[in-house]
């Protein structure tokens, strides 16, 4: 799907217009991400970026992606 | 009997049917299998446990599994090792390994996961498999698709261990070396299995996959005589094993079968090259902070954990702690577990030595207290670690007087410094031995 902002959480507010109640699926009353939810952008978990913050351009792609995927041990 | 109810959200409650759901729909967190405990109480009882199969599946009315098991019959109910002269190297009175470096079929614990993932995977009706794997994964679902003649998708970071790709190359599943870290095959392996029609076992079978890792813990409580041990050390990658330990000696509390109040304290193990989750308990903070990790103990370098949450709150609510070691103490714990206890770990079990030796020194596991050291897999898997720290004494042509002169060398060189019988001595390696010519 496609989206228009200058950030990450400018992405999440755009998402809600677009899909209306997906943003308190994301993030919580305070406006941080959910604990399970990670969002990559062009695949770089966003806690290694600026977070929320983290700017975005013209043809960046955003994943969301649930946290709960894990592997060994 | 089908014991199992259904899914739960492990955050907000949300009930969900037995089926194949990767996450909670609302709020995305983990889902957990709901099990009828209250019609288990009275009918699961030491004497039915004995009496089942010995494998993992004794424990079958706490798995979530229904019917006649297909594959995986032989996985589990591995050693559980007296220790003595690690405890004394470590200063302990009572300690115990748990050896899944044993585990049928691909020496890893591993296999009791992927036991429940694949006959889950049969009972939803899936006919392909799939993970995302550090290697140990990728092995023992390769296997069990074999055994089960489903196809199997694997997917690993590039860069892993030869002996970790061979060993899932061997059973011909689909490979695809990925160039990134495990957790660039993680957050791919959740893309994958939305669109694909597969059972990604630790995606959309998390679920129950992760439950087959309480057969650890049952056997540890069963194999002390229906005691649970005053402390518990975990290697944790995702964390998951860890937490799943404590949920089983806890339902071996709900059903009345453990002796005494079960007071184990459960410790997390990392490398110190990727410890998010050691971070978070020893900084007490519920915020996971992701890492790239650099260790050699790949098979648990997860930098962004998904049961880091969990496991912060598993060592809260046992009053456990955590520790992690650097490489060189890594190799040195794996020397000390071979050379006082005959036992060859991986990478992951010097990791969990380590943080033993730690948790003592620290005072958090008391010198007459008992402890249960993880051994999740065979050192036979990771030789490359090692491959600086051994070698032969000497080499020597094939002749009796060759030989004779080599040991009277090695002899002489040895004279006046203890050679390493380290029963004796708490460090594992005295150094390199320098080998003698062979004249």
């Amino acid at each position: 799907m496609q989206a228009t902002a200058d950030t990450v959480a400018g992405l999440v507010g755009d998402l809600e217009r677009q899909f209306p109640g997906i943003k308190e699926r994301l993030v919580d009353e305070a406006g941080e991400l959910r604990r399970f939810v990670n969002v990559y952008v062009n695949e770089e978990d966003i806690r290694f970026l600026d977070g929320q913050k983290t700017a975005l351009k013209a043809g960046d792609q955003v994943s969301i992606v649930p946290a709960i995927a894990g592997g060994r041990t | 009997m089908n014991t199992v109810i259904g899914l739960a959200c492990r955050e907000c409650g949300r009930a969900y049917p037995d089926a194949p759901i990767q996450v909670c729909e609302r709020c995305f967190g983990p889902l957990d299998v709901q099990y009828r405990y209250d019609a288990l109480v009275g009918r699961v009882t030491r004497d039915t446990i004995a009496a089942g199969p010995r494998s993992m599946w004794r424990y079958r009315e706490l798995l979530p599994v229904q019917g006649e098991t297909a594959v995986g019959r032989h996985v589990g109910l591995t050693p559980l090792v007296w220790a003595p002269h690690l405890a004394k190297a470590l200063g302990v009175r009572e300690a115990w390994i748990k050896n899944d470096g044993v585990c049928h079929p691909t020496w890893s614990f591993k296999d009791r996961v992927v036991a429940v993932a694949v006959a889950k995977a049969r009972e939803l009706g899936f006919d392909t498999v799939a993970c995302g794997s550090t290697g140990n994964l990728a092995s023992s679902l390769a296997a069990h698709a074999a055994e089960a003649g489903m196809a199997a998708y694997i997917l690993l970071p590039a860069d892993l261990e030869p002996g970790k790709l061979l060993g899932a190359l061997v059973y011909r599943p689909v490979l695809v070396a990925v160039e990134g870290t495990y957790d660039d095959v993680n957050r791919l392996s959740s893309e994958i299995a939305d669109s694909r029609p597969w059972a990604f076992v630790n995606v959309n079978l998390r679920p129950y996959y992760t439950e087959g890792s309480k057969s650890y813990g049952f056997e540890i409580v069963e194999q002390l005589g229906w005691r649970a041990p005053d402390h518990i050390v975990v290697p944790c990658a995702a964390g998951s094993l860890y937490t799943k330990i404590w949920k089983a000696i806890k339902e071996l509390e709900t059903l009345r079968l453990i002796d005494g109040p079960a007071g184990t304290r459960m410790h997390a193990a990392q490398a110190a090259g990727c410890a998010p989750i050691v971070t978070m308990i020893k900084s007490d903070t519920d915020v996971l902070v992701p890492v790239r990790p650099t260790t050699i103990a790949k098979s648990i370098a997860v930098g962004n954990p998904a049961d880091a949450y969990d496991a912060y709150r598993t060592a809260k609510a046992s009053g456990g702690s955590a520790e992690q070691a650097t490489d060189e103490e890594i190799v040195d714990a794996m020397l000390l577990l071979a050379r006082t206890e005959g036992i060859f770990a991986e990478t992951a079990g010097g990791v969990t030595v380590a943080a033993t030796r730690k948790l003592v020194e620290r005072g958090v596991i008391r010198r007459d207290e008992s402890v249960v050291v993880c051994i999740t897999g065979s050192g036979l898997k990771t030789t490359d670690a090692l491959q600086d720290r051994v070698a032969p004494d000497v080499t020597i042509r094939p002749s009796l007087a060759a030989f004779d002169r080599a040991l009277n060398d090695l002899q002489e060189a040895s004279h006046g410094r203890a050679r390493s019988y380290p029963h004796a001595t708490a460090h594992a390696d005295q150094g390199q031995r320098r080998g003698a010519g062979d004249g």
